[in-house]
Formats: C-alpha cells, sequence, structure tokens
C-alpha cells in the first residue's frame, strides 16, 4: 500500500529526531521496508525537491573522516509539513482500516 | 587508477550533463559518490573484495539512467528560479517593446523591410521567448545551452532562406549597397511609392544639377536660378515621393526609436528638408554635407538650407559633385529594385543578398553568448550555498 509522496513524507520522518546526511536517510527508509522497489540513488532526487521546496535544508559537512556528508535539516515549514503529512495519513489509515478491518473482523 | 564508482559517477554526470545547471550535477554526483565509498566501506566491513562491495553498493543506488531519469522527473518546474509564467510574461514584454508594438498590429515583421534588421532581431527574441517558455513548461530548472546553442545556429542559418525569399532587394554590386528592398507580400503596396521615389530623385538630381551648374560661374546672388533660393518651392517638389513624413528621432542599436507623423500637410516643415528638424531655415538650398539619401517609404534626406550666399556657393562646390553622385547611385539602386519586383511578380522565389541577410546572421549569432550568459547566471544562483565549503 502506497500513497502518492510517500517517499517525501517517510524522508521528513526521518529528520524528526536529529539531522542526518543522505547515506543515513536513505538507510533509514530503505530499512522501513515500505519504499517498495525505488531504489537507493533514486531517493536522492526527492530530498532535493524537499530542499527546494523550503521543508529542509542541507549542508556539506567535512569533517567526518571519511567522504564529505551532505547533512540534511528540517525547517520549521518541514516540521509543519510533518504534522500535516502525518495527519493525513493517520486520516488515510483510518479510512482504509475502517473497511479492511471491518472486512478482516467479519472473515 | 579508476574503479567503478569512478565509472558510475562519470556515466550520471554525463546523463546530466545538459539537462541540469552545473551546479545542481555537482552536488548530485558529489552526494552519489559519497553515498557509493560509504556504501562500499559497510561491505568491505563484511570482508568481501573492493571489487564485490562496490558492485553491490552500485546495484542498491540503481543504474545511472534510473537514477538520472527520477533527477528529471522530480525537477521542479522552474527555470533560473522563476516560475516558467513570469518568464513568459518578461520575455513577451520585452519581445513586445523591441517590435515597437507593430508586432500586434500586423505591421513590423510582415511591413517594408527598411526595419527589417530590427524586426528580425526582434523576432528572434520572441521566438527565443517562446522557446523559453516551452523548455520551462517542459523540462524544469535545467540548464539549457545545449538547446539555446543548437537553435540559436538554426535561427541564424534558417533566417538566410526566410530572409532571401521574403524581401526583394536591389543588386548585390551596387557600390554602396542598398539596404532596403520590397517585402515580398507587399509588392503591390510598394511599388506606387517605389515610382514616385524614383520622381523623387530625379526631381532632387534636376535641383542639383542647376545647382551645381549655376553656382560654378555665379558671383552674385542674382546669378542663380529661382529655385535654389526658393527651399519651399524645393520641399513642393521632394514630397512627391512623400505619403508619410518620419522623423529618426533617437535610438540606440537594436531598439530604435521612430516617430511617424502621418499628416504632412499639418506638419510645419522647415524650408527644404523633408527629413531635418534642425535645418536652420535659411533661404539658399544648398546640398547636405553627409550625402543623399532616400528610403523606400519615401524619407529623404537631400538638402539643408544656408542663410548667406557665400557659404551657399561653397557648400554647392564642395558637396554638389557628391551628392549628384549619390542621387545618381540612388536611381540606379531603385530601378535595379524595381526590375527585382518585376522578376518577383514574375515568380522568382529567392534573392541572395549577403548585405541583407548577413546583418541577421551576425546579430543572431551576436545573441548567443548573451543566451549562455543568461543560462550560467541562471545556473549559478541554483547553487547550493553547502558546496562551497567542499570547494574550500
Amino acid at each position: 500500500m502506497a500513497f502518492r509522496g510517500d517517499i517525501k513524507a517517510l524522508a521528513l520522518g526521518t529528520l524528526q529526531s536529529e539531522p542526518l546526511h543522505g547515506y543515513e536517510v536513505v538507510r533509514r527508509i530503505r530499512e522501513s521496508g515500505v519504499a517498495g522497489k525505488i531504489s537507493e540513488g533514486q531517493i536522492y532526487p526527492y530530498l532535493h525537491e524537499l530542499e527546494e521546496e523550503g521543508f529542509v535544508t542541507a549542508e556539506w559537512k567535512t569533517d567526518t573522516g571519511a567522504a564529505p556528508r551532505r547533512v540534511y535539516r528540517l525547517t520549521p515549514a518541514g516540521v509543519a509539513e510533518l504534522a500535516r503529512q502525518k495527519e493525513t495519513w493517520k486520516r488515510f489509515a483510518l479510512g482504509i482500516g475502517s473497511i479492511l478491518g471491518g472486512e478482516v473482523g467479519h472473515a | 587508477m579508476r574503479d567503478s564508482v569512478d565509472r558510475y559517477i562519470q556515466d550520471l554526470r554525463a546523463l546530466l550533463h545538459f539537462e541540469l545547471p552545473e551546479a545542481k550535477v555537482d552536488t548530485v554526483t558529489l552526494e552519489a559518490e559519497s553515498h557509493l565509498r560509504e556504501s562500499t566501506a559497510k561491505q568491505l566491513e563484511v570482508g568481501v573484495t573492493l571489487d564485490a562491495a562496490q558492485t553491490v553498493a552500485i546495484k542498491s543506488f540503481g543504474s545511472p539512467q534510473r537514477v538520472a531519469l527520477t533527477y528529471l522527473q522530480r525537477t521542479r518546474r522552474k527555470l533560473w528560479g522563476l516560475a516558467p509564467v513570469w518568464w513568459a510574461i518578461t520575455s513577451s514584454l520585452v519581445a513586445i517593446f523591441c517590435w515597437n508594438f507593430h508586432w500586434l498590429t500586423l505591421s513590423g515583421y510582415f511591413d517594408r523591410f527598411g526595419e527589417f534588421d530590427k524586426n528580425l532581431e526582434a523576432g528572434f527574441v520572441g521566438i527565443f521567448a517562446v522557446y523559453v517558455m516551452v523548455l520551462a513548461a517542459r523540462r524544469g530548472l535545467r540548464s539549457n545551452r545545449l538547446w539555446i546553442t543548437l537553435s540559436t545556429l538554426g535561427a541564424a542559418t534558417l533566417s538566410i532562406p526566410i530572409t532571401a525569399y521574403w524581401m526583394i532587394p536591389a543588386k548585390q554590386d551596387i557600390r554602396r549597397p542598398f539596404e532596403e528592398g520590397v517585402s515580398r507580400f507587399h509588392i503591390d503596396r510598394d511599388l506606387p511609392k517605389l515610382e514616385r521615389n524614383l520622381q523623387n530623385i530625379s526631381a532632387a538630381l534636376g535641383v542639383i544639377n542647376q545647382g551645381i551648374h549655376d553656382y560654378s560661374t555665379a558671383s552674385q546672388e542674382s546669378a542663380v536660378a529661382s529655385i535654389l533660393k526658393d527651399p519651399d518651392e524645393v520641399v513642393k517638389r521632394l514630397r512627391l515621393g512623400s505619403d508619410r513624413f518620419s522623423i529618426l528621432q533617437s535610438g540606440i542599436w537594436p531598439f530604435y526609436h521612430q516617430e511617424l507623423v502621418p499628416d504632412l500637410s499639418k506638419v510645419k516643415l522647415p524650408p527644404a528638408n523633408v527629413a531635418m528638424t534642425t535645418d536652420p531655415g535659411g533661404k539658399f538650398v544648398v546640398p547636405r554635407e553627409s550625402g543623399s539619401f532616400v528610403m523606400v517609404d519615401g524619407r529623404c534626406w537631400v538638402f539643408e538650407t544656408v542663410d548667406s550666399f557665400t557659404t551657399a556657393k561653397m557648400m554647392w562646390q564642395k558637396y554638389g559633385k557628391t551628392n549628384q553622385a549619390d542621387l545618381e547611385e540612388l536611381d540606379r539602386q531603385f530601378k535595379v529594385l524595381r526590375s527585382h519586383v518585376s522578376e518577383a511578380k514574375q515568380g522568382r522565389l529567392f534573392f541572395f543578398e549577403p548585405t541583407l541577410y548577413m546583418g541577421t546572421v551576425f546579430a543572431t549569432l551576436f545573441l548567443l553568448p548573451i543566451f549562455l550568459i543568461v543560462d550560467w547566471i541562471g545556473s549559478l544562483s541554483g547553487r547550493p550555498r553547502g558546496r562551497r565549503k567542499v570547494i574550500a
């Protein structure tokens, strides 16, 4: 089950507790198991889109001891967008649950 | 030595190179490389070889084609930081301004070719505006330098046959190339003007010949013909060719400004000069220091006036012959133009005249680096702030 824009919602969700670099965002989304067939490299364009929309900011960190990392951070607009996405998801899950849950109960 | 990750990054860069601004391509490829190196390092921790680790990392990341396509699909519909609608509105206003609003009345590009260069340049700006609008709508925030270059070169090349078809010019072998002509689509309207202008030139030549003759021997005012002391009469003769009066007021290429005064009878003209408001209004008609010029639409720059007989004599002796040569040349050019118009009416399709189409070709090519600079500036405006830290 997926709805349009879920990758962006997931990306916002991974950033809600702390700033993360791209690799970590991608890893968490992949590990969630809900990203479907989308490859790791295809998640980055969604992060860039969130950046263009002003929901996240990105900054290169070169003091990592390894390759430079681009670290993403939620903006206030991103926090608000995440809250909106959560609300949307709750309504969506409740709606689906009210039907599928009932059917499952009858089965 | 380059490894699999390097080759992958090179492929990804090549796919995005002409599609996204350079700064964004840098960010995308740097970030992809960072991811692939980190992913490879994680694989190495479980004890596989470098090649195997890179292969797994690349496979998980996805093919360059898939990743590039996702970037293109997820790019916002903006061009150089602005929504397409603002580019459309702004560039359309510029194009209309360049066209002196003639385009809206279909009297610019489609009109006489005295303004051909201006109209065609404005035309290309307008075409570029439409082109940018289409690209912006279809492709979003992208660097368009490949398409800008190809379309500009294409437009420059295409302008040669278009010009050669559209405009009926005078001949190439004329000493001072006649940079005007008659629009193929306005032959019937312009041919009578052409004929009247030939009469105009003939009338001016009559005055010039008279002046050269009289002032070569005259030692006093009474020895010159009355017409040479009657500017109003000269104006009356030269008005033969004019059904409108225009002043080339001012202008910086390519934005010429032209003021048209449609009703000649209501205009108080300075004596003896059909197109100069700076004429002092003297008694004696004299040839112009800068030579004679007559245009297809009837504008004439032929005579001036001075106050004293002595000055008049000096002007005639100094500039009489050169103005005579100018008018004879103009007479020849107008006759050649008339014969070309006749050929066009009989079915001749093309008149390849380099003095006409080369101006347009060079003007178009001149715009190319400007377009590319605008594109480059647009790319810079999209530069992520974080990238500078990497360079540093």
